[in-house]
């Protein structure tokens, strides 16, 4: 139903916005349904061939099973492995989608009782406030409220992919990837309502932002200390809101780790980013925080006992994350505060957020100086007692996802050199595995934790904060070099920690492609791991570059949600320097974004259900992503596949011609530098301009030299003409295309993979 | 071993623990053999030395997916893109291997890339040859420590 609104001074009509869900944008395809795109992703696996890395060979989803889907055979249902693979992808995508719906929904309702209807004005420089939305509802919203609309069709669609996954539903691989890739769209839209309705409403960033201390020595321990873990940043306005009301601002330290970090300190620059994901179980028993607060995702399920073993108070917010908390929500704060200051609840469930954060605020403030005695200091005395326990059996190193040597720093450490096992600290994810494995019960990951406290300055980290969104001016700016390909690709390294090797190898990829002029996008843990790479007098790269869009310039969008500004700024492009329409236009802007876009995400310590949707949505627009080694784990890659089909049409003429560029969407890379290198190659474009395409060469055989010591095999896939090779490689290349008989093709002019769009 | 009481078969198969000796038979017999050499073994030296030998002696494919700049451990190629084309039988370097060796890659992709063969190419034999059990493989090497490793990879090369 079209939708009519009138405004007059002091009266609203309103006629349309009915309470049902009915699409009512404009466009080819408002609101999109799983038929609606399912040609569009038959198009893209038709050259991405599904690769399927199964974890387990069973299916235990019905009482028909356990079935054994092992070498061919097939489940009481029918199914066999590699649609029972793909359907696995679509879950996890679904719970990944649905962690940021009711993320989003959550937040929108919050600000709509809280803060009011509010208009959706993210400043003078930004017009195209809401891409995603806009290409997928087919209308411009005004105020939160409609966001709502968002909301409800993410709802409708996510129920119809989960119904999918039903015994006896979906039995075909690609059918089922479809509706991973559909979830993971829906996702991608979850993300952006939930940003864009934060920034409005607590008056975050909008396209620019400060510099902020970053670490856990940022924490000022003398002070009481509140530490919010999670992702909904709600808990947290209502904290900083309280301590600003009460005058307390300089009395009590806000801190934060995982996403929420990144949105309080949006909020109020002074509240700090401690540490990503992986630093959670550290940090925690580090005692740093007198009370902590939890909202959703990505906690850890024994936050609370481990809470407990350092005095550490915890409140829980969420109905999604309640704990198995008593629910005092009820309570008087005063009675709540009392209990808890006393000892008597160490931790409680509290939804009232206003509440939660007067008690939160109140307890920290009544522990803090009993508490601070009572915070273990590493020793190095009882870590080398601890040393000495170790069996050497090497269950500890079995079972750590990053085969990390264990055994030999306990032998060190039990002759008093605690150098090894400190070291680990930067390559140890926090899984904690280890403890839980050791048959003498050494407390393997607290005493690397301890040995690097021991080590480590109590440094202080600059980072800036997120964001969120890329100015439209920018976009005019480099719509046209990167469309070009002049600026050689815009690369997004964003979400979770679970890195395979030292955490400060995030830092090295991302300082090579900023001195190779690349425009780097950040957000999420992965934007905090940054914090550790600092150069010899300290200064991080956030530091050194600037906080641009803009070729050579770093900028952080903030939390998971602020990915939404990533994919956001390639919708841009289209709109703003080629002028798509975006309203209901999928397929027209994906097609646009991987013809011409040279964009790539690496999610290099990729973990989540989330990270999985976010990036599985990314890949349906058209931007390939490159995973570190744990990305084999989500079970399915998209990789290129020569024998595919191939054709690109050029728009202007209907001629048909090959282009394998990007030649992979989902990639698993096992070397930082492996997936540095596929990340500048998955930058080339069909559209690169002869210059812009040499500035990409140049760029991919430079560093594919330096890592493997030879020219890349897979060129003749990219030069089409001589005009394409970097003039400094010209004997070299021409040579060895000669050698291989490779033949000059016509680069193509506007290139589509949509038929129906080739004028001919 | 007695199968427990089940409606269906439930345990998947395990990789048969074989010593070097087992695995020259099944190398020396292959047609076509292809090893494929990841970063650990590329950053050891002595490793990568034995594998390289390994390769000459067993007059085998190669293929490193490991960042090298040494051109003794065969063609390089991402260890994805690589299995890719095993799962569907696609030709590597211009032939068909039936015997495949992976050995010096991460443990967790070593099993998720032979699980996935398994599933994908029943027919093709595949040999974890890694200082780890892996149970994904056909026939793997015990878990051992890395001495024992190397001179298991000596024993390999012997006549
Ligand atoms: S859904 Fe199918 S494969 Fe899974 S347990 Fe049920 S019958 Fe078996
Ligand atoms: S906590 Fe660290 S050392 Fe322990 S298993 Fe996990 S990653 Fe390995
Ligand atoms: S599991 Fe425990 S006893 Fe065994 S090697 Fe590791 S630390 Fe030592």
């Amino acid at each position: 139903m079209a939708r009519f609104k009138l405004d007059f001074e002091g009266i609203k009509i309103e006629i349309g916005s009915v309470e049902s869900f009915e699409p009512e944008g404009e466009g080819p395809h408002p609101c999109p349904s799983l038929s609606d795109l399912k040609d569009w992703d038959r198009r893209l696996f038709s050259r991405y061939r599904i690769a399927a890395f199964p974890v387990c060979d069973m299916c235990c989803l019905c009482t028909f099973g356990r079935c054994n889907l092992a070498e061919g055979r097939r489940g009481a249902c029918g199914i066999d492995l590699r649609a029972n693979v793909a359907r696995m992808t679509t879950i996890k995508t679904c719970i990944g989608a649905a962690c940021h719906t009711s993320h989003a929904r959550h937040l929108i309702e919050y600000i709509l009782e809280n803060v009011g209807d509010v208009e959706i004005d993210l400043g003078p420089e930004i017009d195209v406030k809401m891409p995603i939305f806009e290409t997928l509802l087919g209308f411009e919203p005004e105020t939160i409220s409609d966001l709502e609309k968002g909301l409800e069709y993410i709802e409708r669609e996510l129920t119809k992919i989960l119904a999918s996954a039903h015994m006896g539903q979906e039995s075909d691989p690609h059918d089922y990837e479809s509706k991973a890739l559909h979830a993971g769209m829906l996702d991608n839209l979850a993300l952006e309502l939930a940003d864009v309705a934060q920034i409005v409403a607590f008056d975050m960033p909008k396209g620019e932002s400060p510099l902020v201390e970053f670490g856990p020595f940022a924490a000022d321990d003398s002070k009481p200390c509140i530490l919010l873990i999670g992702h909904n940043v709600a808990p947290g306005t209502e904290v900083l809101d309280y301590l600003e009301e009460r005058g307390l601002d300089e009395e009590v330290e806000v801190l934060g780790i995982c996403c929420t970090a990144w949105d309080a300190s949006r909020v109020e620059k002074r509240a700090k980013v401690i540490g990503p994901l992986s630093r959670q179980l550290h940090y925690v028993r580090m005692g740093i925080a007198d009370v902590i607060i939890l909202d959703e995702q990505c906690v850890r399920a024994d936050i609370v006992e481990e809470a407990k073993e350092v005095g550490s108070r915890v409140i829980t917010t969420r109905d999604v994350l309640m704990g198995g908390l008593r629910d005092v929500t009820d309570e008087p704060a005063d009675k709540i505060v009392e209990k808890m200051a006393s000892g008597e609840w160490m931790a409680v469930y509290i939804e009232d957020l206003e509440k939660a954060a007067k008690v939160a605020v109140e307890v920290a403030l009544r522990v803090h100086e009993e508490r601070k005695k009572e915070v273990p200091r590493p020793d190095p005395d009882e870590i080398k007692g601890h040393a000495e326990r170790c069996l050497e059996c090497g269950d500890c190193e079995r079972v750590c996802p990053n085969d990390l040597p264990i055994v030999e720093a306990m032998r060190k450490a039990r002759e008093g050199d605690l150098e090894d096992l400190a070291e680990l600290f930067y390559r140890c994810v926090g899984c904690a595995r280890c403890e839980s494995e050791c048959p003498a019960r050494i407390p393997v990951m607290r005493i690397i934790e301890d040995a690097w406290r021991l080590n480590v300055r109590r440094e202080r980290y600059k980072v800036r904060t997120g964001r969120g969104p890329i100015k439209d001016v920018e976009i005019r700016q480099v719509g046209g070099p990167i469309v070009m390909g002049d600026i050689p690709g815009v690369v997004a390294f964003v979400a979770c920690p679970n890195y395979p090797d030292d955490i400060r190898e995030i830092g090295r990829m991302v300082e090579e492609l900023l001195e190779r002029n690349y425009i780097v996008l950040t957000s999420g843990c992965t934007a905090m791991a940054l914090g550790y790479y600092t150069d010899e007098e300290g200064r991080t790269l956030y530091e050194k570059y600037e906080d641009r869009f803009d070729a050579g310039c770093l900028v952080n969008t903030g939390s998971c949600i602020s990915n939404a500004h990533i994919l956001g700024a390639c919708i841009k492009i289209a709109a703003i320097f080629a002028k798509k329409p975006l309203k209901g236009n999928f397929k027209e802007i994906a097609d646009y974004i991987i013809n011409r876009i040279g964009a790539c995400g690496v999610l290099w310590g990729a973990m989540s259900q989330k990270a999985l949707a976010i990036s599985t949505g990314f890949t349906r627009w058209g931007i390939p992503i490159v995973y570190g080694p744990a990305g084999l784990n989500y079970q399915t890659l998209y990789i290129g596949d020569l024998d595919g089909d191939w054709t690109v049409y050029d728009a202007r003429t209907g001629e048909k011609r090959e282009e394998h560029c990007p030649i992979h969407l989902k990639y698993a890379a096992e070397d930082w530098r492996e997936a540095l290198v596929q990340a500048v190659k998955l930058c080339i474009r069909p559209n690169d301009t002869p210059q812009g395409r040499q500035t990409k060469l140049q760029n991919y055989v430079e560093l594919y030299k330096k890592f493997y010591n030879e020219l890349p095999p897979d060129l003749p896939l990219y030069v089409r003409d001589e005009n394409d090779i970097p003039l400094t490689l010209k004997d070299e290349i021409m040579e060895y295309l000669e050698e291989v008989g490779w033949e000059p093709r016509e680069p193509i002019s506007e290139p589509t993979l949509l038929e129906e769009n080739a004028r001919g | 071993m007695p199968l427990p009481k089940d409606p269906t078969l439930i345990y998947t198969s395990k990789a048969e623990v074989a010593r070097a000796p087992v695995i020259r038979s099944l190398l020396s017999r292959a047609d076509e053999p292809l090893f494929v050499v990841g970063p650990r073994a590329v950053e050891d030296d002595e490793w990568r030395d034995r594998v390289a030998q390994l390769i000459r002696r067993f007059r085998a494919g190669a293929v490193c997916t490991a960042p090298y700049g040494g051109d003794d451990l065969g063609r390089k190629m991402g260890m994805v893109e690589l299995a890719t084309l095993l799962q569907r039988d696609a030709p590597v370097l211009g032939s068909n291997p039936d015997v495949v060796v992976l050995t010096g890659s991460r443990t967790d992709v070593t099993d998720r890339v032979l699980q996935s063969l398994r599933h994908a190419r029943p027919d093709l034999v595949k040999i974890s040859l890694n200082p780890e059990y892996c149970p994904s493989a056909d026939y793997s090497l015990p878990t051992m420590d890395m001495d024992d490793f190397l001179r298991e990879l000596e024993e390999l090369l012997k006549a």
